[in-house]
């Protein structure tokens, strides 16, 4: 292979692919697809369900041991978290706060193990707006009533009800489509670079720079990306839902 | 390599400068983000007592300015490996 | 197994699963972690507030034990102060006694000592008595004897008077 082969690009290409399917089965006319990013969530939820029991084994209220201090510290932290952003009232909402984030994040970082991301499949992030979506209304109605949320949607004028619409469906859409689109830019980048890498590595016949290169850059594109998405995700859920709450002035 | 399609070309071809020009949305959320940085860096500076708080809004607005970049970045990524043109042409 | 879903894809099967999955994680998160956590912070508290409230009882019992000693203290106090004025008068009542008893005893040693100093006298003067008698006898008898002039006379009653005197001074 010449150095001009790497400019070429390879023969194959590059392609980006959505979720493999490992079942696929009709249930009433609906075609399931067992998918990578179901069985890889099923082995999220396992792990994480062994981690929290590991982590609450014997608790004492005395004479505490490490492992205990970090499950206070993760209770404390998100009941902060809850605390701050939403309001005292909102306090019984930090476990759903804490699985989403747990999960989103572990979504983005199964893909350090060679697994692709929950997370760069656009139906996790979508499902998780969506369950967003039916709080932030289902909030609005609670707080001002059936005819105040209908009302809500002609606000200043009439006209505005399709703008409102638009505005509202919009919400779950631009949530998940910034989640999505960060983690997979993410796995496409990390691609590319394996593959010019690659094919440098062929021009070149050492492989020197799939070794350190890559390790870096997926630092920053699962740690980093990773947790600054889980992270936003969650506050705009937060923001969302209780701005949607009355009971908060602000 | 010899039996290529004109139109399936053209096709390709519109679609990868698509892919570029939507791009060039990336120049609005570097410009934002980075005006917001600095303002939270100046806010720092003033009342550095509060950098947790600022940080972290920052970082929550950079992420929703960011939107549009991962928007455009989206498209290009449907433009180069989902082509939803291809399929239209026979 | 090559077969891939699209690079953008809604489907409904992965969301459905996506949220079952997303509900079991909370549910998870809810009944493991923070229900387990909730419970230890809890009884933490109670304990803590227990605590407090024993150090509570305890300082209070310490208050009460010190108030009762210092009472118990002042009430001594006051005792010894009872004691020592009541040996104060007993003592003084005592004394008063003795002063008396001594001056009634004094007062007896004087009288007797005025009684026997009366005796001593009329037994002296019964003595001298007597002596005179016998000098009288005497003397009478000398003058019997013999007869004397006046200045004889005189000096015989000097003589007499000497001798009275002397054997006064050495009665």
């Amino acid at each position: 292979m010449q150095i001009s082969d790497f400019f070429r690009g390879s023969p194959d290409g590059i392609d980006v692919k959505g979720p493999g399917v490992l079942l696929s089965f009709d249930i009433g006319g609906l075609t399931i697809n067992l998918t990578e990013t179901i069985v890889i969530s099923w082995g999220i939820l396992l792990a994480v369900t062994l981690l929290l029991l590991w982590l609450t084994k014997d608790l004492k209220t005395n004479n505490i041991s490490k492992r205990q201090v970090a499950a206070e510290w993760i209770v404390s932290t998100v009941y902060g978290l809850v605390d701050d952003t939403m309001g005292k009232h909102w306090h019984s909402f930090a476990p759903y706060i804490a699985a989403l984030f747990t999960f989103s994040i572990t979504g983005s970082l199964v893909s350090m193990l060679g697994l692709r991301s929950v997370t760069a499949d656009f139906n996790a992030p979508l499902a998780w707006a969506l369950v967003t979506f039916v709080l932030i209304h289902g909030t609005n109605i609670r707080t001002h009533g059936i005819g105040g949320y209908l009302k809500g949607y002609i606000d200043p004028v009439p006209v505005m009800l399709p703008i409102n619409v638009l505005s509202e469906v919009s919400t779950p859409v631009s949530m998940s489509l910034c989640h999505f689109g960060n983690v997979v830019s993410g796995m496409v980048i990390t691609s590319l670079l394996y593959f010019a890498l690659s094919a440098v590595t062929k021009a070149v016949g050492v492989a020197f720079l799939t070794i350190g290169v890559p390790a870096v850059l997926s630092l920053y594109f699962d740690l980093f990306s990773g947790f600054m998405q889980a992270f936003v995700f969650i506050m705009l859920t937060m923001a969302y839902i209780s701005n949607a709450d009355g009971r908060n002035e602000a | 390599m010899g039996n290529i399609d004109y139109r399936e070309a053209i096709v390709l071809a519109a679609s990868a400068l698509g892919a570029g020009t939507a791009m060039i949305a990336g120049i609005g959320p570097g410009i934002g983000e980075g005006y917001a940085v600095g303002k939270a860096c100046e806010s720092i500076g003033r009342q550095p007592e509060s950098s947790g708080a600022v940080t972290r809004t920052m970082f929550i607005g950079c992420a929703v300015a960011e939107s549009t970049g991962i928007y455009a970045l989206l498209v290009a990524l449907l433009l180069m490996f989902a082509n939803p043109f291809i399929g239209k042409l026979s | 197994m090559n077969l891939n879903l699209d690079f953008l894809t809604i489907d409904v099967g992965t969301i459905l699963f996506t949220l079952i999955n997303t509900l079991l994680i909370f549910l998870a998160f809810k009944l493991i972690l923070f229900k387990r956590v909730d419970a230890i912070l809890a009884k933490r508290q109670q304990e803590v507030s227990s605590t407090y409230s024993k150090a509570d009882d305890a300082l209070a019992a310490a208050n009460s034990d010190k108030e009762k000693y210092a009472q118990a203290l002042a009430g001594a106090k006051e005792e010894a102060a009872e004691l020592i004025s009541r040996a104060e008068k007993k003592a003084q009542l005592e004394g008063d006694l003795i002063i008396s008893e001594a001056r009634t005893e004094a007062a007896d040693v004087r009288e007797k000592a005025a009684a026997a100093t009366e005796r001593e006298s009329v037994q002296a003067k019964q003595a001298l008595q007597g002596e005179i008698t016998d000098l009288a006898m005497e003397l009478a008898q000398k003058i019997m004897e013999k007869e004397i002039d006046k200045e004889d006379h005189d000096r015989l009653i000097e003589d007499f008077m000497q001798e009275i005197g002397t054997e006064g001074e050495q009665s």
